[in-house]
């Protein structure tokens, strides 16, 4: 390795652990915002872990546009995204069987990570599963602007689209969501 | 009113100020039941290291301090480190050249600074072209001294440069004259003396035909004699313009001729320093003896043809003619002569 390719290296390094020393203060909000949709601590502290690590990696892209939490808070709604599509397969493979006989060491892994689930009230389950359902393009936007008490401009530099866009994909979000709340029962009583 | 879905189910817009009030209210309510589950560094019991923390202190403390901390060890540890490879690269290439050098300079008796001396004499030869006179010189200095210019005068012997400076001094001359001519009588720089002396001692009569046809066969020889070519229009000497006209007017066609003979005769060398505006004489040449030679042949084909039909097998005998008969019948498109002789 040359001289200046180290040196590169080293600088690298060094900008990646003060990229992560600032997130630090950051890292119980972001815990939470983890735990809220994947409703378990072990996998919001590890999607919170990989988070970071993965930012970390990144910090060279990070073009200062946004400030950093917002770039943080986007990187990890979409992990916990794919982290739930990877928990929701597994539980499906679980009921139908196919796992139970195959890897009988792995069950006791998700026994464990059963225990470490949340118990939320009926209306904060029934919430996060409408929101859970409305998918990658519109979910992100209720996380941040209701969860994380985002602005619509904030929103607009994390997920690096216009202020117009975010206006009007915000208004078809709460359309679907407050669909989605009527067909679980929650409807008239509480916002009609 | 939007429609969604297959149902088609008509649901209302989400903009309305309960359905907002009511997402506060219960992500409100979701953030304080998530409070209860701290995240799991609080939480632990044992004695924790804080090393994060530790890490984040000395960080802020050396916040700007750190970039320089950095690049100060990377120049304590790099510039010595180049230096020394620099140093070990200079070692080898001396090792590596000296031992020849030092054979040669035996072997020469010479010693560094002589070498050094005739190096930089060899540079400095002025024959050798160099980028830098090129670019501070217009186009046509430039012209002038391209090393394939150079190249040529080396190569030429001594016969032909004396012969090429001749002529140069010969066109310079009358070129200077007439563009003194042509700035107008009243420029500074006139004409040479002697040719002034000659332009102003010039006849005001007009000599007669016989006379200038005398003086111009003269003049022709003397330029054939010489090897200099016959004098350029626009370069050659403007006399008085009525005497010009009138000389031209009043030169025979021998003048002429004996003037394109001179042209036919000049130097290769000395063509380009003297290239005339007008048609080129050597083509013309070229035709009319090309014309001369067609017709000399068709005579003496005339000739032996005549001979052949006189006794074709007395004619066949001597091979050389028959073969030069069915040569100039080849040449000059006499096919059905070419034919009948082939089958006689």
């Amino acid at each position: 390795m040359s001289l200046a390719s180290l040196s590169l290296f080293a600088f690298a390094v060094a900008k990646a652990a003060d990229f992560i020393s600032r997130l630090m203060p950051y890292r119980e909000r972001l815990y939470r915002l983890a735990l809220a949709q994947l409703r378990n601590t072990n996998d919001a502290e590890d999607a919170v872990q990989e988070v970071l690590i993965k930012a970390g990696r990144n910090a060279q892209s990070f073009r200062s546009e946004s400030s950093e939490y917002t770039w943080v808070v986007r990187i990890l709604i979409n992990h916990c995204h794919d982290v739930q599509r990877k928990v929701t397969r597994r539980q499906k493979r679980e009921i139908t069987g196919d796992l139970v006989e195959q890897k009988s060491s792995q069950i006791a892994d998700t026994r464990a990570s059963i225990e470490q689930n949340i118990e939320l009230s009926e209306m904060s389950k029934h919430l996060m599963d409408a929101v859970e359902e409305l998918g990658q393009n519109y979910k992100p936007l209720i996380l941040m602007r209701y969860f994380e008490d985002m602005s619509y401009e904030n929103i607009a530099e994390a997920l690096k689209i216009n202020l117009g866009t975010v206006k009007s994909r915000m208004n078809q979000a709460k359309t679907l969501l407050k669909a989605k709340l009527e067909a679980r029962g929650i409807g008239g009583d509480y916002f009609g | 009113m939007i429609i969604l879905d297959k149902k088609k189910s008509k649901i209302q817009p989400g903009d309305d100020a309960k359905f907002e009030a009511f997402l506060k209210k219960q992500f409100a309510e979701l953030k304080s039941e998530l409070a209860k589950y701290p995240a799991p560094a609080e939480e632990r019991g044992g004695q924790v290291i804080p090393f994060s923390p530790r890490i984040n202190s000395w960080a802020k403390r050396n916040a700007k301090w750190k970039y320089g901390i950095a690049a100060a060890i990377l120049v304590a540890v790099a510039v010595p480190m180049v230096l020394q490879l620099n140093r070990q690269r200079a070692e080898m290439a001396n090792r590596s050249t000296s031992a020849p050098a030092l054979e040669q300079s035996q072997k020469s008796g010479k010693t560094l600074q002589d070498r050094v001396a005739e190096r930089e004499e060899a540079d400095a030869d002025a024959t050798r072209p160099s980028g830098e006179i090129q670019a501070n010189k217009n186009y046509y200095e430039k012209k002038k001294v391209t090393p394939a210019k150079d190249a040529r005068d080396a190569v030429v012997s001594d016969d032909v440069k004396g012969r090429r400076d001749k002529l140069e001094a010969k066109t310079r001359a009358p070129a200077e004259l007439a563009a003194g001519r042509s700035e107008g009588y009243a420029t500074k720089e006139e004409a040479p003396a002697p040719e002034r002396a000659k332009l102003q001692n010039a006849p005001a009569t007009v000599p007669s035909g016989g006379e200038l046809a005398e003086a111009a066969s003269e003049k022709a020889e003397r330029s054939v004699a010489a090897g200099a070519p016959a004098p350029a229009a626009p370069a050659s000497p403007a006399p008085a313009p009525v005497f010009a006209a009138k000389k031209r007017s009043a030169a025979p066609v021998e003048e002429s001729e004996a003037k394109r003979d001179a042209a036919s005769k000049v130097d290769t060398d000395a063509a380009p320093a003297a290239k005339p505006r007008s048609f080129s004489l050597d083509d013309t040449n070229a035709k009319l003896k090309k014309q001369s030679i067609a017709e000399e042949e068709k005579t003496e084909m005339e000739r032996l043809w005549k001979e052949y039909e006189k006794d074709p097998k007395a004619f066949n005998k001597d091979r050389n003619r028959s073969a030069r008969l069915r040569t100039l019948l080849a040449r000059h498109d006499t096919k059905s002569r070419a034919k009948r002789m082939m089958t006689k």
